[in-house]
């Protein structure tokens, strides 16, 4: 069992009670939520099923947690632009060497666009599964 | 066999009972006991006074507890140091916290009630009561997600965050600094 309120940022805070605690939920309640905040006590099954957007989950009266897919969208760009920085470096690298060499840098430029435009694929996205689908690896 | 001990203000010295190392219920586990006067060394239901002098003539106190020795050590005669007698010093809470699994979980605590998952890497620890000050230390470690031998970084979220009765805390990822889950980051609480 877990208890679960909306956090000031937004969010869903989820409070998980030690093993060895001897108080009850609804006491570990009242300690740790904080004044005047709304919360429910919910199964652990009724967590989403993995923490892959866990900066987009949003409490929800009624259903408890759902993921905001707009926040999913923005935390998606967030990553592949983290993620894209070091293959950059590398392909700034690689387009040096070609011109100190003479060689043609077409391939090292069209794979430099390719990992810019990444992010515009999740503008394309309608689930929150295809936007896991987004990879930087090519293919 | 007499028992052999000192009396030292910090760390007192209990003798202990090879004949009685060998009755023990549970091999190599040592109970102490206290009546807030005297401490006692009890093993299989034997119950010893230790020394004649109080735990307050000694300037400490004491609770129940028990020592363990480590594996493949065998309990014979001769002294044993409690390091921290005090139980009022020392390490006040601690707790292992896997937050990298679809439902976080508690792996094992002291002292802690909850812990608060407020976001990626982002969490409370609350603790069972209140500390007598906000004035503590604490430290924690973060195994990486990937197994790769790298430990996160852990750090304060806020200053005001940290009070008598938690503290909140986000484990940060060696790469590029950001929010990062782990499957096991031990934090202990010292004051």
């Amino acid at each position: 069992m877990k208890i679960i309120y909306q956090n000031d940022s937004g969010g869903v805070s989820v409070i998980i009670p030690a093993p060895t605690c001897r108080l009850s939920l609804e006491q570990i309640s009242e300690k740790c939520v904080p004044a005047g905040k709304e919360y429910r006590i919910i199964e652990d099954h009724a967590l989403p099923k993995d923490r892959v957007f866990r900066d987009a989950w949003e409490y929800d009266e009624k259903e408890g947690i759902t993921i905001s897919f707009s926040k999913a969208q923005e935390l998606t760009r967030e990553k592949l632009r983290r993620e894209r920085i070091p293959l950059l470096q590398q392909q700034d690298c690689l387009f040096l060497m070609a011109l100190e060499k003479g060689e043609d840098p077409k391939e090292i430029i069209a794979e430099k666009q390719r990992l810019r435009d990444i992010t515009a694929q999740v503008d394309l996205c309608s689930t929150l599964e295809e936007l896991k689908q987004i990879k930087l690896s090519k293919g | 066999m007499a028992n052999n001990y000192t009396h030292h203000p910090i760390c007192p010295r209990i003798g202990l009972d090879a004949n009685l190392a060998a009755a023990s219920a549970v091999p190599n586990e040592i109970l102490w006991t206290t009546d807030t006067s005297f401490l006692y060394v009890e093993q299989d239901g034997d119950k010893k006074k230790v020394g004649p002098t109080t735990l307050a003539d000694l300037g400490v106190t004491a609770t129940a507890g028990e020592i363990n020795i480590l594996d493949g050590v065998t309990a014979t005669a001769g002294d044993i140091n409690i390091a921290c007698v005090d139980s009022t010093a020392g390490i006040k809470a601690w707790v292992i916290y896997n937050h990298a699994t679809a439902s976080p979980s508690v792996i094992a605590s002291k002292n802690v009630s909850s812990v608060t998952d407020n976001s990626t890497g982002n969490f409370t620890v609350n603790f069972d009561g209140s500390l007598s000050t906000s004035d503590y230390c604490w430290f924690a470690s973060s195994r990486d997600v990937n197994d790769t031998g790298t430990a996160n970084p852990c750090a304060p979220k806020l200053s005001d965050s940290k009070t008598k009765n938690a503290f909140q805390l986000q484990v940060e990822s060696t790469a590029d600094g950001t929010n990062v889950d782990s499957p096991e980051t031990c934090v202990m609480v010292f004051l």
